[in-house]
């Protein structure tokens, strides 16, 4: 069985991907992975551990509520998926992860939480459009 | 989804794109809408014995090509399914018909005819998903 990444990090657009990523996995009998990626943070050599403690936890917790709101979606739907949360650059991250065999495609919000107003495309879903061996859906 | 837009222009990726749009279809019960863009032909202004009428007509002829191309190499199916062929820039009145009639989602090769082989993404599904509206797949 094929599988559908759905890019989620709680933003409008990829709340929109994902009632997409639900449409195409039940036309292609697809099951969806829903993919969180947290992005690396440079921080100054002299940060405390406790910050880095606190960033890294807040960041989590934001993964999670993003992919619970999106699971319910699907939930919604009565389709089944995974989460998934990974650490890196996302557009990367994500590519990456779309070279695995079982993967059909990728789908994404045109624009994530740091896009501005007026742009169209953001630069993650720009970014893994060029990159990304596999299919990408781009929703608006 | 129920109408689907497919860009038409002979290329493997396009050919690829209707296959998709094929099987995204069927289970959805979209209709599809095959467009085959044709380009306006820039040539120098001291070109005046340019026989443009004869230019023009190969390339609707090669536009028409390209689409009964792309339905043969189909497999037979009950799914809805229609031809266009269009003047202008191909990426904006691609973006342009998905907005104007309203369509659910317009499928691209990743590369078309013209683009170079090491690229991944070609110049029109990247200017494309710049400006269309409505979600693009991007095929490959």
């Amino acid at each position: 069985m094929k599988t559908i990444l759905v890019a989620v990090d709680g933003s409008e657009p990829s709340l929109k991907g994902v009632h997409a990523a639900v449409e195409l996995g039940r036309g292609l009998g697809a099951r969806l992975e829903l993919v969180y990626v947290i992005p690396p943070v440079l921080l100054p050599p002299a940060t405390y551990a406790e910050t880095i403690k606190k960033l890294e936890e807040g960041n989590a917790a934001m993964a999670q509520e993003a992919l619970e709101k999106a699971r319910a979606i699907v939930a919604g739907a009565g389709l089944e998926c995974d989460l998934i949360t990974l650490h890196g650059a996302p557009a990367e991250s994500l590519a990456d992860l779309a070279q695995a065999e079982r993967v059909w495609g990728v789908v994404i919000g045109a624009k994530g939480h740091n896009a501005l107003a007026r742009v169209l495309l953001g630069s993650t879903a720009d970014r893994l459009m060029h990159i990304c061996s596999k299919p990408v859906l781009v929703v608006r | 989804m129920k109408k689907i837009l497919v860009a038409v222009d002979g290329s493997d990726a396009s050919v690829k794109g209707v296959k998709a749009a094929l099987a995204l279809a069927g289970p959805l019960g979209a209709s599809l809408t095959l467009v085959s863009v044709v380009p306006p032909i820039m040539l120098p202004g001291d070109a005046p014995w340019a026989p443009m009428d004869e230019i023009n007509h190969a390339e609707q002829q090669r536009a028409q090509r390209a689409l009964t191309e792309s339905i043969a190499a189909l497999e037979p199916s009950t799914v809805k399914m229609s031809t266009r062929i269009l003047l202008g820039p191909i990426a904006e009145t691609l973006a342009q018909l998905a907005e104007a009639e309203g369509f659910d989602l317009v499928v691209v090769g990743s590369t078309g005819k013209g683009a170079v082989k090491r690229v991944l993404l070609g110049s029109v599904a990247d200017r494309l998903v710049h400006t269309c509206t409505r979600p693009v797949l991007v095929v490959r």
